[in-house]
């Protein structure tokens, strides 16, 4: 549960806060009602690397591609004071805290792809309360449909769970992030132990998983214009010492244009 | 204990429920249940069938929320959502009771012998309402479908009516119920009648339902939210099993829905 300022005094005293900005360049997608990490898209923060294959990592602030921050004081927490997006494209932008990634999944192999030894989650603990599982392809796979089937831990430390992807019959665009669905009951994930194909998509490629936690959905509703969300609109929600702070982009078209946004995060 | 002052709603304590269903056809017009969709939360279960249950925050399906302690009260605060296909209205209410097992070709009475009774915020239904939900798919013929019902003030035997309409009604459809004049809440449902059979069985239920907050999502992509104080902060009882409804104005699909939903608590 967030933490909470003591009134709304205390809330004015802490804005404006540590104020980040973001710029990506624009992109091409898969097209509308899909999303697209703006992890590796150029821009501020640099376009970040290729995640680690296997086990894969817990990135940080400090991470290539996240947006830096300051951590809070001994005692403190960070909270989201203000979002602000403006973008050429029409479409939602998602804040999200990714707290563990790999890569080097093939889209061409049906056997069980593992993850021998996943790291323990850190933010804001190993549980996984709120976590969702997605796909990120990195190379481009074949355009045979088939169903990715993750096995996990959810939230409440029960292992072999299963989360489905059902991928169309169509090749997913680099760069691509796609959303797992979790088992009956679920509602995170600790760790990733699997992912299996029902199909070879036809090309190898390149994917990898995700875990990550949505903080705010910004929606911008006119090309060339924006949205702004304050203290209270976006709840006050806790941001994470050391959290890798990134986006995606819920798309309304294949072209998106550039995306710039604002962020304050204020500190109770 | 209650939120009723700018300070004490900036003191309050917050948790968001992330929401993310997986997309499904719809039919124009037409209200549906992401109940049993797949996603965040994982799908809910068919309900019970016979008398049903009153399902919970715990029951699969449900968004996940802890109930406020030392007396607070919760409220929700904030809501966000987009679509990835289409224009819609999409509705977070609390499930309050529910069943299955209803055939879509029997036209005698189908009775609930024993309904629980309800538990949020009490028993009396004030501003709950009376729904049909689709399991498994009726046949094709058009029917109207009348729940005998006691209404918000204890009387019984009341008549509500919803009609299943003709062609194709997909599984999760939801069918409302047209209250009878004056009443304005529903206690307990006694049986359900059709006017006529559908030409299949299939598997519909009924649901009595408390609307809490609707939200217009834009075309495609294009997501929308209510503040604490556009919402006008409607009270979240204690326990209350969240579910989300969706009223698809313009296309064939949802495409994914993604979304959060963030309750205060003071």
């Amino acid at each position: 549960m967030a933490a909470t300022f003591s009134n709304l005094d205390a809330v004015i005293a802490a804005l404006p806060g540590q104020h980040l900005r973001l710029g990506k360049n624009g992109f091409t997608g898969e097209g509308n009602g899909t999303w697209h990490s703006l992890w590796k898209v150029a821009g501020n923060p640099s376009a970040a690397s290729t995640p680690p294959t296997g086990n894969g990592e817990i990135p940080t602030k400090s991470t290539t591609g996240a947006v830096p921050f300051l951590n809070a004081s001994v005692g403190n927490k960070l909270h989201l004071g203000k979002a602000s997006v403006s973008a050429g494209s029409v479409g939602t932008l998602v804040i999200y805290d990714r707290l563990w990634h790999n890569s080097g999944f093939s889209g061409a192999s049906t056997s069980a792809q593992t993850i021998a030894s996943p790291p323990t989650l850190t933010r804001p603990d190993a549980l996984g309360a709120g976590v969702e599982i997605w796909g990120e392809v990195y190379t481009a796979m074949g355009a045979t449909a088939s169903t990715f089937t993750a096995t996990y831990t959810n939230q409440d430390g029960t292992a072999g769970q299963q989360a489905t992807y059902v991928m169309p019959a169509n090749a997913l665009t680099v760069g691509q992030i796609f959303p797992f669905a979790f088992a009956t009951g679920d509602t995170g994930a600790r760790t990733i132990s699997q992912v299996q194909l029902s199909a070879s998509t036809g090309t190898a490629g390149d994917f990898g998983l995700v875990l990550l936690r949505r903080l705010a959905e910004i929606p911008v509703k006119i090309a060339g214009g924006g949205e702004l969300l304050d203290a209270f609109q976006l709840a006050l929600e806790n941001i994470d010492n050391d959290a890798c702070l990134t986006f995606m982009w819920f798309a309304n078209a294949t072209t998106v244009n550039p995306i710039q946004a604002s962020i304050n995060l204020v500190e109770s | 204990m209650a939120i009723t002052s700018v300070d004490g709603y900036a003191a309050a304590l917050r948790q968001r429920c992330r929401v993310l269903k997986l997309s499904q056809a719809l039919t124009p017009g037409r209200s549906f249940s992401l109940w049993k969709l797949s996603g965040n939360p994982g799908a809910g279960a068919t309900p019970p069938s016979g008398n049903g249950e009153v399902p919970t925050k715990a029951s699969p399906g449900a968004l996940v929320w802890a109930n406020p302690t030392g007396g607070a009260k919760t409220y929700l605060d904030s809501m966000a959502m987009a679509a990835g296909r289409g224009m819609h209205i999409v509705t977070l209410y609390d499930r309050l009771w529910h069943n299955s097992g209803f055939s879509g070709s029997v036209t005698t009475a189908q009775t609930i012998s024993t309904p629980p009774t309800l538990t949020r915020p009490d028993a009396l239904g004030t501003g709950a309402q009376l729904w049909a939900e689709i399991y498994s798919q009726p046949g094709t013929t058009a029917a109207t479908f009348t729940a005998t019902y006691t209404n918000q003030s204890g009387t019984g035997g009341r008549t509500a009516t919803a009609t299943c309409p003709g062609g194709v009604v997909a599984v999760g459809t939801m069918l409302p119920f047209l209250l009878q004049d004056g009443d304005t809440g529903v206690r307990t449902v006694n049986q359900v009648q059709l006017s006529a059979s559908t030409g299949g069985a299939g598997n519909f239920g009924l649901v009595i339902a408390r609307d809490i907050q609707d939200i217009s999502v834009g075309m495609d992509g294009i997501g929308d939210f209510i503040d604490f104080f556009q919402g006008g902060g409607p009270q979240v009882h204690d326990s209350a099993c969240l579910a989300l409804r969706i009223q698809i104005a313009n296309t064939g699909t949802m495409g994914d829905l993604i979304g959060s939903i963030v309750l205060t608590q003071g």
